[in-house]
Parts: C-alpha cells; sequence; structure tokens
C-alpha cells in the first residue's frame, strides 16, 4: 500500500522522501506509482503544490531516518547538490571567482569555475541558503542573495516563470497576472534576448528556453 | 504630478533634476536543488538606484553645445554619487518628435555624447562634435561655441562685468581680442581661428578652453569645486566602440509627453511650429541613469545601438502588441492618440521596452514645465506666457550668469 502525500510550497521529492523515512528518493520517484507524476512534472526536483506523491512501500529500503544521516547509507547518484551559474545582466559568466555559500549553519568557501558554476552537496531537507560573492567590486555588490531551496514552480506556472525571470533579472518582484504590463515586459525581453519570437507570452517554446536557459 | 511615479526627486534645479529610484528588496532567489543535468542560474539584475536629468534648456534647438552651471546644476549627481560609492553610470539623449527617427537618433545620441564628454573632460570627443555636424547640418557648433566658452571662462577667471563678446558666430575685433588675451593668459601660442565657416581654433588652444569651460559646467560649490567623472565610473568603463553601454541616442522614441492629435495637427502647420518646439520642451532631455556599485556590461551585449548606429537595434527592443490585452507595440505607445499623454500619469509612451524597464522604477521622468493644457491651439498667434515664462534667456551674455571662481 503506497501513502498519499500532497506537495506544499518548498517540497522537492528528495525532502519529501526524507520526512517519510526513504533514503533513496529516486526509488520512490521511479516507483510504478509515480509514473503519472513523472508525466507532469520533469523533475523530481521541481514540484508544484498540489501534486500528489504517492510513497511507495519499498519494504527493506525503507529504513529509519536517523540512520540516513550516515554517509555509506547515500547511493551514488542520489546526492543532492545546490547548484549555481553566476552572470552579470547580460549574459557574461562571473567565472573563477570566490564566493560563500552558507548552509545549515556552515559557510562553505568555494570559488565559480571556468562556466560561472558553483556547486555544494546539500542534506536532503535543506530549504534555505545564502550565497555572496566575496570579490570587490562584484555584479552583485556584495548583496547576501538568500537562496530558498526547492521553491523554484514547474515551467509551465506562471509562478515557475515569475521566479525563473526574477533569477534571471527580468523582473524585480512576483507578479500574480499573466497580463501584468511588468510580466509582458520582461517576458518580451526574455524572449528578444533569445531570439524567441517576441509575444510576450510564454507558450512551450518559451517555457523550453526558459527552463534551458535557467537550468531547472 | 511628481506623486504619480515611483521613487522620490530629491532635487529640481533650473536645468536639471535628480532623483531616487525606488527600492526593491533584494528578490530571493528561486532554487531546485540538483541532479547531475540541473542548475539555477542566477543574473544581475540591471536597475538603476538613482536618475538625473538634464533639461533642454541646457541645449539650444538643434544643438548639442551645452550651456549651464548657472547654479551649480552638477552638483545633485555629485551627492547622488558620494552616496553610492562605485555607482556605475549610463547616459541617454532623447529628441523631440519633430524630424525623423534617424535625425533624431544622431541629434540626440550628439547630446548624450555632449554631457558625457563633459563629465569626464574628454576634449577629443568635443572635438569631434566641433569638426563633425548632425546629418542635416544644423547642429553646427561653430564660432558661437568659441565665443560662448571664450566669455563663460573669462568670467570665471574674473574678467570684469561687460567684457564679454557678442554671441553672434562673427569674427570681429572684440572676439579676436577675447581669444588672443585668453592665449596669453594661459601661456598658448597666438594661433588664429581657423577659416569659415568652422572657424576652428587650433587643438591646444580648444583643449585649453574646453577643458575651463567644462570645469565651469560642472562646478558643484561656489570654492570652485567641479564634478569630474573618468570611463571608470560609466557601464561599459568606456570600452565600447564609440561608448556603446555608456552613451546612448534614444532618437524621438521614449517622449515623456505625446500631444493629442487634434493638438498633433495643429502643430503640423507651419505658423505653429514655434510653439510645437516650446510644447515639446519636456521630451528633449538627457537621462543619467546611475546603477549599483558593481554593475557593469559587456558592450558587446548591450541591446543599445551606439551613438554612431541608426536605429534597426532601438527597433529590435520596442514593444509589441499582444493580442488580447492593452498592451500596444512601441510604434502606437509613442504617437498621437485621441487625449494628450504624460508618461507620469499613463505610463505608456515609451516605445522602447529596455529603457522603459529601467526608468519606470524612478521618479525623473516627469514634466516639471508649467501646465500646458490649458490653452487653445486655434487661438495662439505666438507662444502663450506660460510657455515663455521660464523659457531661457538666449545666451547673448552668458558671462553675467555664470558664477565667479577665485579670483
Amino acid at each position: 500500500m503506497s501513502t498519499r502525500y500532497v506537495v506544499k510550497q518548498g517540497d522537492y521529492l528528495a525532502k519529501i522522501a526524507r520526512e517519510h523515512g526513504y533514503t533513496d528518493f529516486m526509488a520512490v520517484w521511479n516507483a510504478g506509482e509515480n509514473a503519472a507524476l513523472r508525466q507532469e512534472r520533469e523533475s523530481p526536483n521541481v514540484l508544484f503544490p498540489g501534486d500528489v506523491v504517492l510513497l511507495p512501500d519499498l519494504g527493506a529500503r525503507h529504513e529509519d531516518g536517523q540512520t540516513e544521516q550516515r554517509h555509506h547509507f547515500v547511493l551514488k547518484g542520489n546526492v543532492l547538490k545546490l547548484r549555481l551559474v553566476v552572470e552579470d545582466a547580460f549574459r557574461t559568466l562571473v567565472r573563477d571567482t570566490n564566493c560563500d555559500l552558507d548552509v545549515g549553519g556552515r559557510t562553505n568557501e568555494l570559488r565559480t569555475d571556468g562556466d560561472g558554476r558553483v556547486e555544494l552537496e546539500i542534506a536532503k531537507d535543506t530549504e534555505q541558503a545564502r550565497f555572496v560573492l566575496r570579490e570587490a567590486d562584484s555584479v552583485f555588490n556584495d548583496t547576501v542573495l538568500d537562496i530558498r531551496v526547492g521553491e523554484l514552480d514547474p515551467v509551465s506556472k506562471l509562478d515557475g516563470q515569475v521566479k525563473r525571470l526574477i533569477n534571471l533579472g527580468y523582473l524585480r518582484k512576483p507578479v500574480a497576472d499573466r497580463n501584468a504590463a511588468e510580466f509582458l515586459s520582461a517576458m518580451q525581453e526574455f524572449q528578444c534576448d533569445h531570439d524567441l519570437l517576441v509575444d510576450g507570452r510564454c507558450g512551450p517554446v518559451t517555457q523550453a528556453q526558459l527552463e534551458k536557459v535557467h537550468g531547472s | 504630478m511628481a506623486g504619480e511615479l515611483p521613487g522620490r526627486i530629491r532635487r529640481v534645479l533650473d536645468l536639471t533634476i535628480a532623483g531616487d529610484h525606488e527600492e526593491f528588496p533584494e528578490q530571493p532567489v528561486f532554487a531546485a536543488p540538483a541532479s547531475p543535468a540541473e542548475s539555477n542560474r542566477i543574473r544581475s539584475s540591471l536597475f538603476p538606484r538613482a536618475c538625473f536629468r538634464f533639461e533642454d534648456a541646457v541645449f539650444q534647438f538643434d544643438s548639442s553645445f551645452p550651456l549651464f552651471g548657472q547654479s551649480f546644476d552638477a552638483e545633485p549627481l555629485k551627492a547622488i554619487l558620494d552616496e553610492n560609492k562605485g555607482a556605475r553610470l549610463s547616459i541617454f539623449g532623447h529628441a523631440d518628435p519633430s524630424g525623423d527617427d534617424e535625425y533624431n537618433k544622431v541629434l540626440s545620441g550628439r547630446r548624450a555624447q555632449s554631457i558625457f564628454a563633459t563629465l569626464i573632460r574628454n576634449v577629443p570627443i568635443w572635438r569631434d562634435l566641433y569638426v563633425k555636424h548632425d546629418t542635416r547640418g544644423k547642429d553646427k557648433w561653430g564660432l558661437r561655441s568659441i565665443q560662448i566658452m571664450l566669455n563663460v571662462v573669462g568670467a570665471f577667471e574674473g574678467a570684469p562685468d561687460g567684457s564679454g563678446v557678442r554671441i553672434d558666430g562673427e569674427l570681429d575685433d572684440p572676439t579676436r581680442e577675447k581669444l588672443r588675451r585668453f592665449q596669453e593668459d594661459h601661456g598658448l601660442a597666438p594661433a588664429p581661428l581657423g577659416p569659415p565657416p568652422d572657424r576652428l581654433l587650433d587643438a591646444t588652444t580648444f583643449a585649453a578652453l574646453v577643458e575651463i569651460y567644462m570645469n565651469v559646467l560642472c562646478l558643484v560649490d561656489a570654492a570652485g569645486n567641479s564634478l569630474r567623472l573618468t570611463n571608470e565610473d560609466f557601464l561599459a568603463q568606456g570600452e565600447g566602440k564609440d561608448g556603446k553601454g555608456d552613451i546612448q541616442g534614444c532618437s524621438e522614441f521614449n517622449p515623456i509627453l505625446v500631444f493629442s492629435q487634434q493638438e498633433n495637427r495643429e502643430f503640423q502647420r507651419n505658423e505653429n511650429h514655434d510653439i510645437r518646439n516650446e510644447a515639446n520642451r519636456p521630451n528633449r532631455r538627457v537621462m543619467v541613469l546611475i546603477f549599483r556599485p558593481g554593475s557593469r556590461v559587456d558592450p558587446r551585449r548591450w541591446p543599445c545601438p551606439s551613438v554612431k548606429e541608426g536605429t534597426a537595434g532601438c527597433r529590435k527592443r520596442f514593444f509589441r502588441a499582444i493580442p488580447g490585452s492593452a498592451f500596444q507595440n512601441g510604434d502606437v505607445r509613442r504617437a498621437p492618440q485621441a487625449e494628450r499623454r504624460e508618461f507620469g500619469q499613463t505610463r505608456d509612451t515609451f516605445a522602447c521596452r529596455f529603457y522603459d524597464r529601467m526608468v519606470s522604477s524612478g521618479p525623473c521622468e516627469v514634466i516639471f514645465l508649467p501646465a500646458l493644457a490649458s490653452w487653445d491651439v486655434d487661438e495662439v498667434e505666438s507662444a502663450p506666457s506660460v510657455l515663455t515664462k521660464d523659457a531661457p534667456a538666449e545666451p547673448d551674455d552668458p558671462a553675467s550668469s555664470v558664477p565667479r571662481g577665485p579670483r
């Protein structure tokens, strides 16, 4: 028998699985019961409030949450990471730059690589992180970015489009209406920058490009 | 009127307006945890902190030669930069809708260059503006600009009242004498002016005169201190071809005042052109946007065309109409409609999406001239008093209104 779980804002599958005592969230994702969810959502990391996850009876693999903290129980391929790619306002990568990524009360001194990328393994219940570029005169000007892990919504939803446009610097505050002038203008600007048909509507082609550019 | 736009106006002087943009809390990054193939791309946003606008009265009609400094008009810009150490700038020139788009692109770009060069004391840009004219040949700096500079610099350096020369573009004895005295006072060789029509000064004298004139324009206090910026204070840090990223001309694409269709019809009659040009005054302006410290752009990726390029790059950024919404395309937004529109109230007059996005969070695109709506175009033979009251005097004696420097 499987258990029905309704997704809340901020949930992602690894977190849900962990809260319910599963070590292997991919096993939950790949379970037959979740075929419909897999079809609807491309990634277990980007769910939408109201989605239903069926938590299967995984028998021997269903372990107590306490033991999961020990690393040798974490299966390879199921490691969860927070991965950022940092750019300036016009798509120039911020390469080879020192930065701090604070997660779970610990500051990790990292460095972006040649592709502007920085990544860190994170616990499967991570909800928040903080990121700051440590070099003087950085494009973010020492602004500490508050990262909400698990808050990204599917690109097919308005919220998912808005959040990606915010992350990408096109919008500076959330909007709740797809006819809001700021949203239409930002959407057209994104389409223009990425050589798409500039119509202000986030149809399938624009959604795919938005997801691709954002990276998730 | 000012209350209609977000942010806060901080100073309004004779020739400049300074304001702070609305402050937004930094948005959180909405991230997905990542499987091997996933990531979260975060880009710094480019929204201005503050705005600083040079009014039309800085320039004469069809001219890019600036004349200001009566009341330390650059001081509010210094105050903004003192409060935002390391902030970066970009300059946007705007023309009014008379004349065609391409011509106005050139003229607005020349005004932006003129202000930019003044702020960073770049004499070669001014020499270029002096020697090369706009595409219609109207924006000729010529001997008039030399006469203005001689008078202003002379007054700044303590020449007695009434010693200014006539600003008429004629090479007369007083002008020759004024120039000879300037060269003598600054240890320069007594090179004469070049042949007409340009009356070009020799490079050394031109540089000396222009640098002091620029200092006077940028005065910020009575002690003679002057605002002076460098390429590094601008978004592209002078690395772009022809200042791309640092200076641009927006042609007539972003008016803050659009006449009604009826007004526009009346204004098209020749006898009404002077009134039209007065009424259009708010649209002729140069906007300096101030971005947060650390902001910078790769000029090759900057969306605006350079001041030397045509309007195609601008049009690429125009709003596109969206069927089923109130969203109109750029050419409709900037064109006369049934009612007169002001950006400060309707927010729908700019054709360029990129510019609209940047200035929409700020207070500077407001109209501070006297209300223009209350007169009847059919009855007006000459400009009504509200239009002429605040018009700048012809600079026939700029010397009298320029602050004195230390003697």
